[in-house]
């Protein structure tokens, strides 16, 4: 009887992780915790679990009708269902810098060489708190592109080649103690592989107040590239800061667009 | 192993192949376009430490077996006899069978281990480690440490690592990509379900120390500006 039992615990495993990992697959979630080249690898194991669901109902039918040999089944087989209850409570989404590794912020795109262009002055950018207005424009006719790509694109190139240039990003507002004065970070959430190397990347971006915005409110911001040096660790290092521009406040975008994949 | 592999082979090629492997070594070669001697460098101190380690994992063995004992067998399958006569049909039915039988024994301390490793990296405040990593030898410790209780997998790491080069020398990020994909904390624990525990202490012990001098070694060909 306890055999039976200890079966017919398995069979609900396999359901329960079929069922969150279906859910997860089907409704795109599965890019909040994975990078999308890894998702293929998911289906797979996705069918593999169906695989194995259909074949352990045959085999605790068989033990039923017919008395056959089962094999397996452990007592902390339960801990299978600790994914499951997960995710259940604490899912997390794409709107938020939670549930990040305790890493420091991925500092890219800093040089050592000085820039002529740095930004002396409290220049600030202009908050606008009227509607939310899509992240997302269609047709942008700034001089970048608003896609995640673009975004990747700017953090891998040197400060040279954007300082100076006009350029709109998007991403959810990230403050540490250690920033500036009126300096946050127009961020995202970075994904290589999957969840456990994710990071925050961003620009800084200068406004005149930044109490008017919150952390992880989702921004659009426009403005001119310089530099600002700062210190990070034991050295000082040119970072490129975005500065009198504008901010506007936007709605979440969808996990794929909200999340870099590089 | 438990179809008669030495243990020496079975342990270096357990430990080459997350790091010996196309997708790794290109992911690497990618993250490092600043630094292009960090992808040959991996794989040649990947490739020396999985053998150095493999022949002190033989001795350690002895020549018995290392695996811990099992009380019953894990699954009905006829795989596990030699010169058994089997259809294909049987093969494809004993592969399930299998598969069941892995998942159930592997998954649950792969699980454990995934719950540890998270909690590490959420509670373990790196940003202390990256602070007091200077020094040749100090700066490999914090990086093998950090390899350890980040547990990332190999083909990402190589783009975390790429961000600690400004703090850290390229020694000790090198062993930062050369001990992750042998030993962390899930590997650990995944370890400690299938060896028996004197010998995965032991092994990791001789892991760490070998990694550790593979990239002193290392640190005395690359430079690099030490406290």
């Amino acid at each position: 009887m306890r055999k039976l039992w200890m079966q017919i615990l398995w069979l609900a495993i396999l359901l329960a992780l079929i069922a969150v990992m279906g859910s997860l697959l089907i409704s795109g979630d599965i890019l909040v915790f994975l990078s999308p080249r890894m998702v293929p690898m998911v289906w797979f194991g996705f069918a593999v679990l169906i695989l194995l669901l259909v074949y352990h109902i045959v085999q605790v039918i068989r033990y039923t009708l017919q008395k056959t040999e089962i094999h397996g089944g452990r007592p902390g087989m339960i801990l299978f269902l600790l994914p499951v209850l997960l995710f259940v409570t604490v899912m997390p989404d794409q709107s938020t810098s939670g549930a990040l590794p305790n890493q420091n912020l991925k500092m890219m795109n800093i040089t050592q060489e000085a820039s002529a262009d740095t930004a002396d002055e409290q220049v600030s950018a202009n908050t606008n708190t009227g509607e939310y207005l899509p992240c997302i424009v269609e047709n942008e006719t700034a001089l970048f592109d608003t896609s995640a790509d673009l975004f990747t694109d700017y953090l891998y190139k040197t400060l040279d080649e954007v300082l100076g240039k006009t350029i709109t990003l998007y991403g959810f507002v990230y403050a540490e103690d250690t920033f500036p004065a009126n300096t946050v970070l127009v961020s995202r959430k970075m994904i290589t592989c999957c969840a456990a190397d994710a990071a925050i990347v961003g620009f800084y971006v200068q406004l005149e107040d930044s109490a008017a915005l919150q952390d992880n409110e989702w921004i659009r911001v426009t403005g001119t590239v310089r530099s600002i040096n700062l210190a990070y660790y034991n050295d000082y290092y040119d970072f490129p800061i975005i500065t009198n521009g504008i901010v506007v406040r936007c709605d979440t975008p969808e996990v794929d667009k909200a999340y870099i994949y590089p | 192993m438990k179809k008669g592999m030495p243990t020496g082979p079975a342990i270096a090629f357990m430990l080459a192949t997350p790091i010996i492997n196309p997708i790794v070594l290109f992911s690497t070669y990618n993250a490092f376009t600043t630094l292009p001697i960090m992808m040959p460098l991996r794989a040649a101190c990947g490739f020396i430490g999985a053998v150095v380690i493999g022949a002190l994992a033989s001795r350690y063995a002895k020549g018995k077996s290392v695996l811990k004992e099992e009380k019953a067998p894990a699954c009905a399958c006829s795989m596990h006899q030699s010169g058994v006569k089997r259809g294909k049909w049987e093969t494809v039915k004993a592969v399930i069978a299998h598969t069941n039988a892995e998942l159930q024994s592997v998954g649950m301390y792969l699980i454990f281990g995934a719950v540890i490793a998270a909690t590490m990296q959420m509670a373990v405040p790196t940003g202390v480690l990256m602070s007091i990593g200077n020094g040749r030898v100090l700066s490999i410790v914090v990086m093998i440490v950090l390899a350890f209780v980040l547990s990332l997998c190999s083909e990402a790491d190589a783009f975390v690592a790429n961000t600690f080069i400004l703090q850290f020398s390229s020694a000790s990020v090198l062993a930062f990509l050369i001990v992750g994909p042998m030993i962390d904390i899930k590997n650990t624990m995944m370890m400690l379900g299938s060896f028996n525990k004197r010998f995965t202490v032991r092994l990791i012990i001789t892991i760490l120390l070998v990694c550790f001098a593979l990239a002193l070694i290392a640190s005395f060909f690359l430079g690099g500006n030490y406290a």
